[in-house]
């Protein structure tokens, strides 16, 4: 009888389980609310914990190092029906700057590379999004160490989404080259490349 | 490791020495005295650190955004406006006047980036300030020099320039540590001058731009690297020690000489080690992100 009873509590405690983890799964709800966003644009604020600035820069032309900021903030419109209606609007702390050494860090975020102090926002504002294929040319200025470039980069749209917490999040994905010395940072010629390939994963939460 | 050599010592100095060589031949032949118009050796400086700082830099930007390539302009412009010394060459007054005016006016352009941080009274009176105390720093060292001498006053401003390099150096800018090294490559042929000719003196022909360019490069460290203001304070120190030996001015020249070179490179170098010591190690890894945290919308990061 014991026995019985413990497998019927047993068998109830797994079922509460399995329902509550069914309403937190976002799979579960994915294709109904994916359909509604897409239908009309949204606006999203960019989850600063899970968006990532990534860069790579050869040293010595012999090995990619990679760094990160750790500090980005921003916005997103996306309408799917009509790209040229989205923007996405980024900025990002230049003292947030982290290559995982702290004195390389403040030597990132002095004059000789960055210039935090003086211009402590890196901006991406978008003036175009156009869909080309199954990628997106998104065109704006890029503001940094105090100077604006018009850069045109190709974005991925990686996913969107139900969140278990009830919110709803879009997400997608750029990988574009610039040059630094465009943008005044000529430090160090022959110990770092001039191409520094930059990587960026937003992930946005609709507000 | 090259490109340095050559623009940040090589270049400057043979600038340095082929303009003091000229001015040389055309004011002043051996045969006559040194004139007043010596004083104008500061554009020499000028010229030939800004030419240095161009070659380390690989050019700037024009118009100048950051700190360091205002100071590059800047640094010009204020060997023109020393000239103004020629007036009168002798007249301490106007040249505390205008070593006022010249370094107000360049660290203030140098910083101007800060006006939105600290406000406009804060950054002018930033500004007055530095151009008071470098008068003040100035009167000092001239004042050391016609009582002890040439070579002290060559000593005393080699060694502030090192600890001025090293302290910038440490707090994230090897570039502004550079350039302050072109200043040093500049003033070395002015010295070998001051130690082979008597009736030349450093301290009042090489001075002002000196002071100028002095002054701009710890502003620019100030505005675009991590100097510690402690640093900057115990330099100003040093710089201000010759005063301290006008105490001993009746003492024999044994005593008053290596008592203030000895005191300003304490000092100096004490504000060499808060530099180090505020500065990261590095072999320190950086800080958690999440541990100081981020700032995100979503509260859970994972």
């Amino acid at each position: 009888m014991k026995l019985k009873s413990l497998r019927i509590a047993s068998a109830g405690f797994l079922a509460a389980t399995a329902v509550a983890f069914a309403t937190l799964t976002p799979t579960a709800t994915t294709p109904v609310v994916a359909q509604e966003a897409a239908a009309s644009a949204a606006n999203y604020e960019i989850d600063a914990v899970h968006t990532s600035v990534l860069f790579r820069v050869m040293h010595f032309n012999t090995t990619p190092f990679y760094g990160r900021f750790n500090k980005i903030s921003g916005s997103v419109k996306w309408d799917e029906a009509n790209p040229a209606g989205s923007s996405i609007d980024l900025t990002i702390d230049a003292a947030s700057v982290d290559t995982n050494n702290e004195k390389r860090d403040q030597h990132l975020r002095g004059a000789d590379f960055f210039n935090a102090s003086e211009f402590p926002a890196i901006t991406f504002k978008s003036k175009s999004i156009e869909k080309v294929g199954d990628v997106y040319k998104v065109s704006g200025p890029i503001s940094f160490n105090g100077t604006t470039k018009d850069v045109t980069v190709e974005f991925t749209k990686t996913g969107e989404g139900a969140d278990p917490w009830g919110g709803y999040r879009i997400g997608g994905e750029a990988t574009f080259t610039l040059k630094r010395s465009e943008f005044g940072i000529k430090y160090m010629p022959n110990a770092l490349g001039e191409d520094v390939k930059v990587i960026v994963a937003i992930e946005g939460i609709k507000k | 490791m090259t490109h340095i050599l050559i623009f940040g010592v090589i270049l400057p100095l043979l600038l340095s020495t082929f303009l003091v060589s000229g001015w040389w031949k055309a004011w002043a032949p051996a045969s006559a005295p040194l004139p007043g118009r010596a004083v104008a050796l500061p554009l020499v400086i000028a010229c030939a650190w800004v030419v240095g700082a161009l070659g380390i830099l690989d050019g700037i930007r024009f118009p100048p955004r950051s700190a360091i390539e205002r100071l590059v302009v800047g640094g010009g412009f204020a060997g023109l406006l020393v000239l103004i010394e020629l007036a009168r060459p002798q007249a301490a007054w106007l040249k505390g006047l205008v070593r006022t005016a010249v370094v107000a006016l360049l660290v203030g352009w140098v910083t101007i980036s800060r006006t939105a941080m600290w406000g406009h009274a804060i950054w002018l009176a930033a500004a007055v300030g530095a151009g008071l105390l470098a008068a003040l720093v100035g009167l000092g060292i001239e004042r050391f020099g016609e009582r002890r001498g040439q070579w002290p006053v060559a000593f005393l401003l080699t060694g502030l320039l090192t600890c001025v390099a090293a302290v910038l150096g440490i707090s994230g800018s090897a570039k502004l540590g550079q350039l302050t090294g072109i200043l040093a490559a500049v003033v070395g042929p002015m010295i070998v001058l001051a130690l082979i000719r008597r009736d030349f003196s450093l301290a009042t022909s090489a001075l002002s731009s000196f002071l100028a360019i002095g002054f701009g490069l710890v502003a620019a460290g100030g505005v675009s690297a991590e100097v510690p203001a402690v640093s900057i304070g115990l330099l100003a120190a040093a710089a201000l020690i010759p005063w301290g030996g006008m105490a001993l001015h009746a003492k024999p020249t044994k005593i008053e000489v290596p008592t203030v070179l000895v005191a300003a490179a304490v000092v100096a170098l004490i504000g060499v080690a808060v530099a180090v010591k505020s500065s990261p190690s590095l072999f320190e890894e950086s800080a958690d992100p999440y541990s100081s945290g981020t700032g995100s919308a979503d509260p859970n990061p994972y």
